[in-house]
């Protein structure tokens, strides 16, 4: 499926822009602790549609095809972990961060698949609430160790903001993907 | 030695992929660049006109003040010649445009479009017109990040510029109030006292402004001064900005390389 492969492409770049982009001097202060997480969320996305879309980039990665749940299961995980490095360096994070988050949140949505396809999309809005809610308190306790930073209401914002954008995500996917996530 | 290390070749890794992030920092700032496009090619003429005279009186005025710095680095020189003592004045500084700035509001950093290729390495000190930003902690081919002295994780060994007195000012992570720290409350430190870089610890050179004592407070609880500092430096603003060599580092090579010369000795 080309369509879904150029659209995953783009979503992913579009992703990273977005993680990195400031707003102008000109905003309040309080928006930018508003903003979603945009990578989180296509990366959901894409582990939802994972063994029936692995997209290119990801097939190159692995000489092998794998047939078996394992196998993939496993080398999903590595290569999330793998992007999770380039996005440190992209945040200025503690090198691994970003890689045990998403590597937490691939394997949650792999290890409950099948109990996850049957959610309602209100359903998932809580679940990805949770997901951002959690990964942001590890990523504070880990900043607050390493960067001695301080904690705020972060968490909560960051999750409330992603939360609010998964339907539209959803709406999306499905034009490109089909409604099915089981195909 | 550290480069041989695991922890070496993770840097080395985490650089390879700094130098990779450079274009997603040009597309997410790319908005700014083509308003700024825009506003250059749209500006009429008057105003740029009423710009000219204005950048050519202060230049004017700037000349005039580099005609006595010239006679005053020559004084010094001289001056600390008769003490014996080295020159202290730092070297050339490069300039650099700020490309990025992380959306976290709680690091305060930025992201620099030069790097190791233009002579740049960690540690080295940021500046603007008005005082000191920062310093680069991470450092790729073209691209370096930049931790400011607002942050958290950032503390300046300073001095007061009138009495001379030794402090440490450290970032809150506010970008207009820093924190003076540990100062004793019998200390002479006055509202709208300049503090400037004392040049210890080699990094920063010294006689950088900081910031402006903007409050200070001596409470019966504490032993020590409380004072706050407001930044000279713009450090919000995006635009461009020089990156000074640490004054020490010429003296550290030569160590070093000494060092390296004993260790090829059998």
């Amino acid at each position: 499926m080309p369509a879904a492969g150029l659209f995953m492409t783009v979503l992913v770049l579009l992703s990273l822009v977005l993680s990195v982009f400031h707003l102008p001097d000109s905003f309040a202060d309080w928006f930018s602790y508003w903003r979603p997480q945009w990578l989180l969320l296509a990366l959901v996305l894409w582990v939802q549609r994972v063994p029936q879309f692995r997209g290119a980039l990801f097939r190159s990665l692995f000489a092998k095809h794998a047939t078996d749940e394992g196998t993939t299961t496993r080398r999903v995980l590595l290569a999330v972990w793998l992007f999770g490095f380039y996005v440190d360096v992209l945040l200025g994070d503690p090198f691994g961060l970003n890689g045990a988050i998403f590597a937490s949140i691939t394997f949650y949505l792999l290890r409950f698949k099948d109990r996850l396809h049957l959610q309602s999309l209100s359903q998932q809005m809580i679940m990805i609430f949770m997901m951002v809610f959690l990964s942001e308190i590890f990523r504070g306790y880990v900043l607050n160790a390493v960067l001695n930073q301080v904690w705020d209401l972060q968490p909560l914002t960051l999750a409330v903001s992603s939360m609010l954008l998964w339907p539209f995500y959803h709406w999306i996917a499905r034009r490109f993907f089909g409604a099915s996530l089981r195909n | 030695m550290m480069e041989n290390s695991v922890a070496g070749s993770l840097q080395r890794l985490r650089r390879a992929m700094l130098l990779l992030t450079g274009p997603v920092y040009f597309f997410a700032q790319s908005p700014y660049a083509v308003s700024g496009t825009v506003s250059d090619i749209t500006a009429d003429q008057q105003s740029l006109l009423q710009q000219r005279d204005q950048l050519n009186a202060q230049l004017l005025e700037m000349k005039e003040g580099q005609l006595r710095v010239y006679y005053l680095q020559a004084e010094n020189t001289r001056l600390r010649q008769l003490l014996g003592s080295k020159a202290q004045l730092p070297s050339q500084a490069i300039i650099a445009e700020i490309i990025g700035v992380p959306p976290d509001p709680q690091r305060a950093a930025v992201i620099l479009d030069k790097g190791e290729v233009d002579g740049i390495a960690p540690g080295y000190a940021v500046v603007d017109a008005l005082g000191l930003i920062g310093q680069v902690t991470e450092v790729s081919s073209n691209i370096s990040w930049v931790l400011l002295i607002s942050d958290r994780n950032h503390a300046i060994p300073a001095r007061i510029n009138r009495t001379g007195v030794r402090m440490i000012v450290g970032g809150i992570g506010s970008p207009d109030r820093l924190v003076v720290e540990d100062l004793p409350v019998s200390t002479d430190l006055r509202e709208g006292d300049l503090i400037e870089t004392s040049g210890l610890g080699g990094r920063f050179p010294v006689g950088y402004p900081v910031g402006l004592v903007s409050s200070v407070e001596s409470t019966q609880a504490s032993p020590y001064l409380q004072a706050a500092v407001t930044p000279s430096a713009a450090l919000l603003k995006v635009g461009h900005v020089l990156i000074i060599p640490p004054p020490m580092e010429e003296k550290a090579s030569a160590v070093e390389q000494s060092a390296d010369a004993n260790e090829g000795e059998p």
